[in-house]
């Protein structure tokens, strides 16, 4: 699964630590979300969607073999 | 999913225990100790003596020194390795699963191995390691991912 957490943080200027506090989750997480190596969950992926004010779907991207 | 784990400062007494139980053990295998203030009754559940009838239900004599060893390392290695870290979330749960996924499996790869290779005391040994094998295999992989995890984010800076 692709997503834009990189692109959309950079816009809202925030640092992945900055990130990690507003959805009160580990710098890790936000580190291994950013470089696709972590999944995060639904509860998580709605809050990353919240604070940048889009859809869930804006943020995460299948990909083909997904 | 609600999972219990213990709180945060039981970490550092994990650890503490740990190294305590690895100080009684050296003691007693390399230097001998004695400890025979440790010699008390002690009521057995079962109790088979070398060369001897087997005794059920039962007060018998025993050093308590490698019950209380055997204690102080498993309290040891669960707190150390189920104790929430400061930053616990989603993402460490993650790594706290696959960790202990792969301390099961090679532990028990490592009991095969053993049980064809080894014979004798040797393999009396090993299981006795092997009692401990899964929480300790599973405690360096998980701190050893968590050190990495926290080595990325710092090179990153």
């Amino acid at each position: 699964m692709k997503n834009k957490i990189k692109i959309y943080r950079a816009k809202f200027e925030l640092t992945q630590a900055q990130l990690a506090n507003l959805i009160q989750v580990s710098r890790q997480s936000i580190n291994a979300i950013e470089k696709a190596k972590y999944v995060p969950s639904t509860i998580l992926a709605l809050k990353l969607a919240s604070v940048f004010e889009v859809k869930v779907e804006d943020l995460f991207e299948l990909e083909e073999y997904d | 999913m609600k999972t219990y784990l213990f709180p945060s400062v039981y970490q550092k007494l994990g650890f503490a225990l740990f190294i305590l139980a690895l100080l009684l053990l050296t003691g007693v295998l390399l230097f001998d100790w004695e400890l025979s203030f440790l010699t008390v009754k002690v009521w057995a559940l079962w109790d088979i003596e070398f060369l001897a009838d087997s005794q059920y239900f039962t007060f018998i004599e025993n050093n308590i020194i490698d019950e209380i060893i055997l204690l102080l390392f498993i309290l040891g290695l669960l707190f150390s390795g189920f104790s929430k870290q400061k930053n616990e979330d989603e993402y460490i749960a993650k790594t706290r699963l696959s960790s202990l996924l792969s301390a099961v499996l090679i532990n028990y790869v490592l009991l095969v191995l053993g049980s064809f290779f080894l014979y004798g005391l040797a393999f009396y040994y090993f299981v006795l390691f092997a009692l401990l094998g899964v929480l300790l295999i599973y405690n360096l992989k998980f701190h050893l991912n968590i050190y990495v995890q926290q080595k990325v984010l710092q090179d990153e800076e």
